[in-house]
């Protein structure tokens, strides 16, 4: 809950273009991205931002049958988990409903046509082997932009996947083939860049003020808000709409041009951390570890 | 006093008053039952629907079909599942979340009453490979009374109403074009392990087989109040009375069960009289399902 | 007709494409509405209820409350719980299932069904006066029969004018609508079968005299361009709609005021 003036503080703030913590509208907050720290998960990822809100993701990978409606797909699933001890909205039904709010907007950003081709790279034998990629999130503490630090953590985590390598068995028959699992040789995930980042716009103020990767301050007095899952061709996939204020067209517009254009310098900027971490890690470097591993 | 006040102090002697003057609050006489409405076929995507009226009481049954391996104990039977869901809609007292213990025991008494009913052999596509599985959903919206009786009958509505597509088993994909569709099921290996193999089987896109229910149970109840009889209650009177009687009746109109869950007990005389009342209505509820 | 998540249909009919315009239900405009049903006040015990139709999507609501409710906000509190029916043919789209069939309980929701009842929550929390009804509680329940395409734009019209039935003050009408990308076309209102076809779909609520989107759902992948249509073109649909929810509050209103004329 925000006092009287605490809102007006934060809505004139962004009236005129700046806000408590000194950024421009749409400037971020500095980020912490870590990945491969869970020696037992096949890829992981942390992800702090503002040294607040903090998410760890883990994913793991096992050899299932593909669905029926998508023989050719391996198939991805997500569980988000608020801890309790991160807020005290977190507890009991209010925060089961956010888990299953959380992890809908992950199906939601990775069900699309947009991410395809990375369902199709965990496919082995079609209509009878794929790869499931059970992706289990913990939100450890929550400092504003949760759907933002979700989405992009989960995305680390995925660009970092290794998988072991699977042969294919030729059988008797067509139907015949089997796979064998090589636990010697890994690979990561091809066209993981795909995946998209979820940015989260707020609307404060005046009408057609909006901030990007708000506080939990500013969460709190938005009248509205647009989450949108932004890939690197710079489309949505995937979006709802949070606060209860409602948007004018006009602004709503200009939103999405914005949240496309925010998330796409999210995407470059991570795409430049990830690339030089993976070449780091395959040249066998030893990486400093930071964090609660250190 | 208010009317309205007096009737959430004294919710006994409010429904009192107004039988001593042989009336009841919604301008019913005793032994008077609502009308009932009964619409069939309205959902495209159920196999089998019905939408029960019954006064104000409203419940929606709907059959959804599916195909599946069948049990290994029974090869030929098709199975049947039944559910009651009580949405918070129907009545103020109706909570969201997680099943109360009246929808469980309206499921038991549902499927307790309809499944013996139900030619499960009719439900067998091949014997051991493929059978229909069914599974019937009956959604109260509205409560005012009678729940029992409004769930089993749109429940034997929907099932009569059941018409489920031709399927014949065949070794491979072939195109069929617009009059039929492919089907696959995924078939468990007897080992646990192992592969899994599939059935492909095409099903006609026109429904034409009905499960002909030709016998069925229909429902009448009454309630006790005072040493007086009331057919078909409201839900004000159900929450007052001194106990409940349903009589079960075949088609034909003769008296298959009676079912009296606890409660004061019933003198003979006003058995008698609830009997020859219920024998009464019989035909007419009858007709309204055979009319469907 | 569709069987469920065990069988995979490999040669659905045809849809009818043979003149340019024409969609498979028969329509002739991208931008054309199903016929619509709409009735309210039909539920004994809730304070307000409507039965809302689209082609085959039906959708029931009720609203029940406001009613005394012990929470931290001053303001009333909306809580919104929507389902759809085991039969109503609702697509298990989610990849999420590893393989073969989700059975579900019958009496848990699924995540999302608790993901749309909250976003319909913030919906009817933006139209509503909260303020006038302090430390309470506002219950709406919502139940698709059947899902034949925008079905949860259907759940937010008929919670809109459930709401009004049952005389909870409103800042305006709030109606919605979807539009989807199908071909490269954006179509206002997909029936199943384009909804199923389409490379993305967007579900706008909208209220019309204020001018303002109060609810917005996208799937699939839309360029921002298109996106950006697909919202203007439902927006106008919803304020369509709006006036029909409008007629109908007033023919209600008309029945009301005839039935306490007769009994004065």
């Amino acid at each position: 809950m925000l006092s009287g003036a605490e809102k007006t503080y934060i809505e004139a703030g962004a009236a005129q273009g700046i806000r408590a913590d000194g950024r421009g509208l749409l400037d971020l907050r500095p980020v912490t991205l870590e990945t491969s720290l869970l020696p037992t998960a096949s890829g992981s990822a942390r992800v702090r931002i503002g040294g607040v809100t903090d998410i760890l993701v883990g994913v793991k990978a096992e050899v299932v049958e593909p669905h029926v409606n998508a023989p050719d797909e391996g198939l991805m699933s997500f569980a988000v988990e608020c801890s309790s001890l991160a807020s005290p909205d977190f507890v009991g039904r209010g925060g089961a409903d956010l888990n299953a709010e959380l992890s809908q907007l992950l199906t939601r950003l990775y069900a699309s046509s947009a991410t395809r081709e990375l369902r199709r790279g965990l496919a082995l034998i079609p209509g009878r082997k794929c790869w499931v990629l059970h992706v289990d999130a913990l939100v450890l503490d929550s400092g504003g932009n949760l759907y933002g630090a979700l989405s992009l953590a989960v995305r680390a985590a995925l660009r970092v996947v290794t998988l072991p390598r699977v042969v294919i068995i030729p059988g008797e028959a067509d139907d015949d083939d089997e796979i064998e699992v090589n636990e010697e040789v890994f690979e990561r995930l091809s066209r993981s860049e795909d995946a998209p980042v979820a940015v989260t716009l707020s609307a404060v103020g005046g009408r057609g003020i909006y901030i990007a990767d708000s506080t939990s301050e500013e969460e709190a007095c938005a009248k509205a808000a647009i989450t949108m899952g932004v890939n690197l061709a710079g489309r949505a996939c995937g979006a709802v709409s949070g606060g209860t204020g409602g948007v004018d067209m006009d602004t709503l517009k200009s939103m999405l041009k914005d949240a496309v254009r925010v998330g796409g310098d999210i995407l470059k900027t991570t795409d430049s951390f990830l690339q030089d971490d993976i070449a780091r890690m395959e040249s066998g470097e030893e990486v400093e570890p930071v964090g609660f591993f250190s | 006093m208010d009317q309205e006040v007096f009737q959430k102090v004294h919710p006994r002697e409010y429904l009192a008053r107004f039988l001593n003057k042989d009336v009841r609050p919604d301008g019913r006489s005793l032994t008077k039952a609502r009308r009932v409405n009964i619409t069939v076929s309205s959902i495209a995507t159920a196999v089998g629907s019905a939408m029960l009226k019954m006064g104000k009481t409203t419940a929606v049954a709907g059959v959804h079909a599916t195909l599946v391996q069948p049990a290994p104990g029974a090869p030929d039977q098709g199975i049947l599942d039944v559910a009651v869901e009580l949405l918070p809609m129907a009545s103020p007292n109706y909570k969201s979340g997680r099943s109360s213990e009246e929808a469980i025991c309206l499921t038991e008494y549902l499927r307790s009453l309809i499944s013996p009913h139900i030619n499960m052999s009719k439900l067998c596509v091949e014997a051991g490979l493929l059978v229909w599985q069914l599974r019937l959903t009956v959604y109260c919206v509205d409560n005012d009374g009678n729940l029992e009786d409004a769930i089993l009958l749109a429940g034997v509505a929907a099932m009569r109403n059941v018409l489920l597509p031709s399927v014949r088993i065949i070794g491979e994909e072939v195109d069929e074009g617009r009059d039929a569709q492919m089907v696959e099921v995924k078939t468990e290996n007897e080992e646990g392990e192992g592969e899994a193999e599939s059935i492909i089987a095409v099903a006609t896109v026109e429904r034409t087989n009905s499960l002909e229910i030709d016998t069925y149970p229909l429902p009448i109840s009454f309630i006790l109040f005072d040493g007086k009889v009331l057919i078909d209650p409201s839900v004000a009177e159900e929450s007052v009375c001194d106990s409940r009687i349903t009589f079960l009746f075949r088609p034909t109109g003769e008296l298959r069960g009676v079912l009296k869950p606890g409660g004061k007990n019933v003198p003979e005389n006003l058995y008698q009289s609830c009997l020859t009342m219920a024998k009464e209505r019989i035909p007419k509820l009858q007709a309204k399902l055979e009319a469907t | 007709m569709r069987y469920g998540p065990l069988c995979r249909v490999t040669a659905a009919p045809k849809p009818k494409t043979s003149e340019a315009h024409k969609r498979s239900d028969g329509r002739t405009g991208w931008e054309e509405l199903r016929p619509v049903f709409l009735k309210a006040s039909f539920l004994s015990s809730a304070a307000g209820s409507a039965y809302f139709e689209a082609g085959g999507t039906k959708v029931f609501c009720a609203v029940h409350g406001p009613r005394a409710w012990a929470s931290s906000s001053i303001d009333a509190v909306v809580h919104c719980e929507v389902r759809w029916a085991h039969f109503s043919g609702r697509r298990e789209e989610t990849r999420t299932a590893a393989g073969g069939e989700r059975s579900r309980p019958s009496e848990s929701a699924t995540d999302e069904e608790r993901e749309l009842g909250a976003s319909l929550a913030r919906t009817l929390g933006t139209v509503t006066r909260v303020e006038m009804y302090p430390k309470s509680r506002i219950e709406v329940s919502a139940l698709v029969l059947e899902d034949d395409g925008s079905s949860f734009a259907a759940v937010v019209t008929a919670a809109a004018l459930a709401m009004a039935d049952a005389g909870i003050e409103m800042a305006d009408l709030t109606a919605a609508m979807t539009a989807a990308v199908v071909d490269g076309n954006v179509v206002v209102d997909p029936n199943a079968e384009e909804e199923r076809r389409a490379s993305g779909t967007v579900m706008v609520a909208y209220m019309g005299n204020v001018g303002k989107v109060t609810d917005l759902v996208q799937t699939g992948e839309m360029e921002i361009g298109q996106l950006a249509h697909a919202i203007q073109t439902g927006c106008q649909a919803a304020t369509q709609v709006r006036g029909l929810i409008k007629a109908c509050l007033e023919k209600q209103a008309g029945k009301v005021l005839k039935k306490r004329g007769r009994g004065a």
